[in-house]
């Protein structure tokens, strides 16, 4: 009973520490956001933004905020960070719902996460307010790359310009005797990865929470809504799907790369995997360059340099990983949605530039790129291939999106279960893909209900 | 007479106000969440909408259940965690009691060191152990390569072995507070029944089966309760350690009304399985207390 007693204190402790902290976070010496209509008029009391991202502040946001305050002190914006994960995302989704100190811009991080809220009516389409602040979408980050939905309004602008790259280890590759890679399909990946195998280093690593190859190989043959088939059903009986699956027991069995239980039971990620010394080549995403840069928790002396992402077919140039990202938008309750606006203008201009240190790519096709690939590598030219990191910046990718994917979570969670079932023998590889089948179509009719 | 009544009043106002603050606490983190959730059980819940998200669908929710082979699996897997895990810290609390009550020397330092699981910070405890896990290049399965068992488990990334290895790690927490409650028990016990025995000629194990033992039994149930309600609760260790897995092998209630809830945001369902979840513990707990009444009027 003292046990329960005791949990049941400390879930009120941590209530109270948390309602405490929101207010903290948010008090900003009682300057709150109720004061809506002055927002174009620049007089009177300032505003107050709050601006919701997944990003540690010291990673980006935080300056770019600060520089923004600097230049505007009659709209300040506060930056909050959630999680980007299950728990971070409800917290988000929660606070956009409440009506004190809601966030008034916000960012989503995937398509089905900005899908989900469009279609909950959480967010406030965008067109009038573009037009208000004469932002120019195609001039800037061009119409292709966001998606319109389909009552034709924008919902958000996309901030950053992620993309997708092999990041290998260059002295094992040197020792392996090895040249870069400069197209490559899967299959050569995985002859490079056993051979990259030496004692306790491994050919190839992979974070399990973030990737698995039926996915990828799923991605590259549909890059369009990879889940599903052009006439809605599951997409899961495809042979790309088997592949992949098929790939990666391939790879662990032959000690290429740790199990994924192994992988999930360590948490293992990408950068502990690379930089580490416990793999010498993960497919990833540019991003990584925060941890390469980061030598004080991941200490190494070895270069990094970058190659493309392995095709399922010869020449294809399908860029897993890689695509739009940061979406920003407005909540629909914002009484500040003038200022909101003005903020993403100049946000998605000039602003974001202080994310490019921490990794993260403006998606301004105006930017600067000489720049921007200046301050990804900062002081740290000796740890990245600088050559290759350019090319890797220039390509010219197809960017797999899936907007129109019914219950996109419960579709990846039937597609983990059946796939650790076969990596771990529990069913052959045939099983696994009629299994897969079989619940993809159910649970695409139940979302359909 | 109204005078009487006044300081009386008076008197109880004043006792409602010291309880104000924590009964405050209580209604606003506690007793109106346990409503709310009985409420949700018969609603079906579109969380991103807020409120107006919210449609009535009776008892729909229990009808789900029935269809949901992964409520049945994590229930079973509760049931070994909970089988498996109370009986054993019970009897190895016990056996450490008896011995930590006379037999050892620095006894109380041996006492602190068994007690610090329990206080330490299950998070950390779990990752700790996690680490320990680890099944190329953790400790425990060096040492057991290095007596000569050349396939160690897999623990935690093997289905096979992952509840167990909880179940070995939540054993290894609570021994401490059941060795606790037992040493506090022990000293209730008169030592005229052991000298009584021993001049009978009763050897040392009769005396711990006929004396200790039964003369425990209170201390027992207490105990039995406290790790039951607990033990089918477990949540922590499963969210850290496996999440769930590897094939839902450590899939377990909690977890899975966790999941259900905050990653496919099916608030209703959830919100049944956790009334579920209370409704068994309550009625385990109930038969415990009438079980505990008469069993003790044998004594």
């Amino acid at each position: 009973m003292k046990r329960t007693t005791a949990t049941a204190i400390g879930a009120v402790l941590a209530a109270s520490m948390i309602l405490g902290g929101c207010g903290g976070s948010n008090d900003g010496d009682g300057q709150t956001a109720s004061s809506a209509p002055s927002a174009s008029g620049g007089s009177g009391k300032a505003i107050t933004l709050q601006f919701w991202g997944g990003v540690p502040p010291e990673s980006g946001p935080q300056e770019a905020v600060d520089n923004w305050n600097k230049l505007h002190p009659d709209i300040q914006v506060q930056y909050t960070r959630f999680v980007n994960d299950d728990a971070g995302n409800l917290k988000l989704e929660t606070a956009l719902l409440s009506n004190q100190d809601a966030p008034d811009v916000f960012m989503s991080y995937s398509d089905f996460n900005v899908t989900k809220r469009v279609e909950a009516g959480m967010i406030e389409p965008l067109d009038d307010l573009i037009a208000q602040v004469g932002f120019d979408v195609d001039g800037i980050i061009g119409v292709d790359n966001i998606k319109k939905f389909p009552d034709g309004h924008y919902y958000y602008l996309p901030a950053n310009r992620n993309i997708g790259a092999t990041l290998i280890n260059k002295t094992a590759l040197e020792a392996a005797g090895e040249q870069v890679p400069e197209a490559w399909t899967w299959d050569q990946f995985a002859a490079l990865a056993k051979k990259l195998t030496t004692g306790d280093m491994k050919g190839t690593a992979m974070d399990a929470a973030l990737n698995n190859y039926g996915e990828h190989l799923l991605a590259e043959e549909k890059p369009l809504d990879s889940y599903i088939k052009d006439d809605g059903t599951s997409n899961f009986d495809s042979p790309a799907l088997k592949q992949g699956l098929e790939l990666q027991k391939d790879l662990e069995s032959s000690g290429a790369q740790l199990s994924r239980a192994e992988a999930v039971a360590n948490k293992l990620t990408n950068q502990d995997a690379l930089l580490t010394g416990k793999a010498a080549m993960v497919v990833s995403q540019i991003y990584m360059l925060r941890y390469i840069k980061d030598t004080t928790n991941y200490p190494h002396d070895f270069q990094i340099v970058f190659a493309p992402v392995p095709q399922l077919t010869e020449g294809g140039n399908v860029n897993i990983g890689g695509g739009m990202g940061d979406f920003m938008s407005i909540n629909k309750n914002s009484p500040n949605k003038d200022a909101a606006i003005q903020f993403m203008d100049w946000y998605l201009k000039e602003g974001n530039m202080a994310m490019v240190p921490g990794g993260r790519i403006p998606t301004n096709k105006q930017a600067d790129q000489a720049k921007i690939a200046e301050m990804l590598i900062g002081d740290a030219g000796d740890l990245i291939d600088q050559a290759s990191l350019q090319a890797a910046l220039s390509g010219d990718y197809v960017f797999p999106t899936s907007y129109n994917v019914p219950a996109p979570t419960e579709l990846h969670q039937v597609y983990t279960e059946e796939m650790e079932k076969y990596l771990l023998g529990a069913q052959s590889i045939d099983a696994a893909t009629a299994a897969l089948k079989k619940r993809g179509d159910e649970t695409i009719a139940s979302a359909k209900k | 007479m109204k005078r009487w009544r006044n300081s009386r009043v008076r008197e109880q106002a004043a006792g409602y106000l010291f309880i104000l603050p924590n009964f405050a606490g209580y209604v606003v983190f506690v007793l109106t969440p346990i409503l709310f959730s009985l409420y949700l059980v018969f609603v079906d819940w579109e969380y991103l909408k807020g409120f107006a998200g919210i449609r009535w669908v009776g008892l729909d929710n229990f009808r789900e259940l029935g269809n949901d082979p992964k409520f049945l699996h994590s229930l079973k897997n509760n049931v070994v965690f909970t089988a498996i895990s109370v009986p054993a810290s019970m009897i190895i609390g016990l056996l450490l009691a008896v011995l930590l009550n006379k037999y050892v020397y620095m006894r109380n330092t041996l006492r602190t060191i068994i007690f610090l699981p329990y206080m330490a910070s299950l998070a950390a405890v779990s990752v700790i152990w996690s680490i320990m896990y680890n099944a190329s290049s953790g400790p425990i399965n060096a040492f057991l390569k290095s007596i000569g068992i050349a396939h160690p488990p897999g623990w935690l990334s093997s289905p096979q072995s992952a509840l167990y290895a909880i179940i070995i790690m939540s054993v290894w927490m609570t021994i401490g507070y059941t060795m606790i409650i037992y040493l506090a028990g022990l000293q209730g016990i008169s030592k005229d029944l052991y000298e009584a025995a021993d001049i009978d000629g009763a050897s040392k194990l009769r005396q711990l089966l006929q004396i200790t033992v039964p003369m425990l039994s209170p201390t027992t149930f207490l105990i039995l309760i406290t790790q039951l309600i607990w033990s089918f609760q477990v949540f922590a260790p499963v969210a850290i350690m496996t999440q769930g897995g590897p094939i839902d092998s450590t899939m377990v209630l909690s977890y899975h009304i966790y999941l259900e809830a905050f990653r496919f945001y099916k608030m209703g369902y959830a919100a049944a399985m956790s009334w579920v979840l209370f409704a068994i513990i309550f009625v385990v707990t109930i038969v415990q207390w009438q079980g505990q009444r008469r069993w003790q009027n044998h004594f």
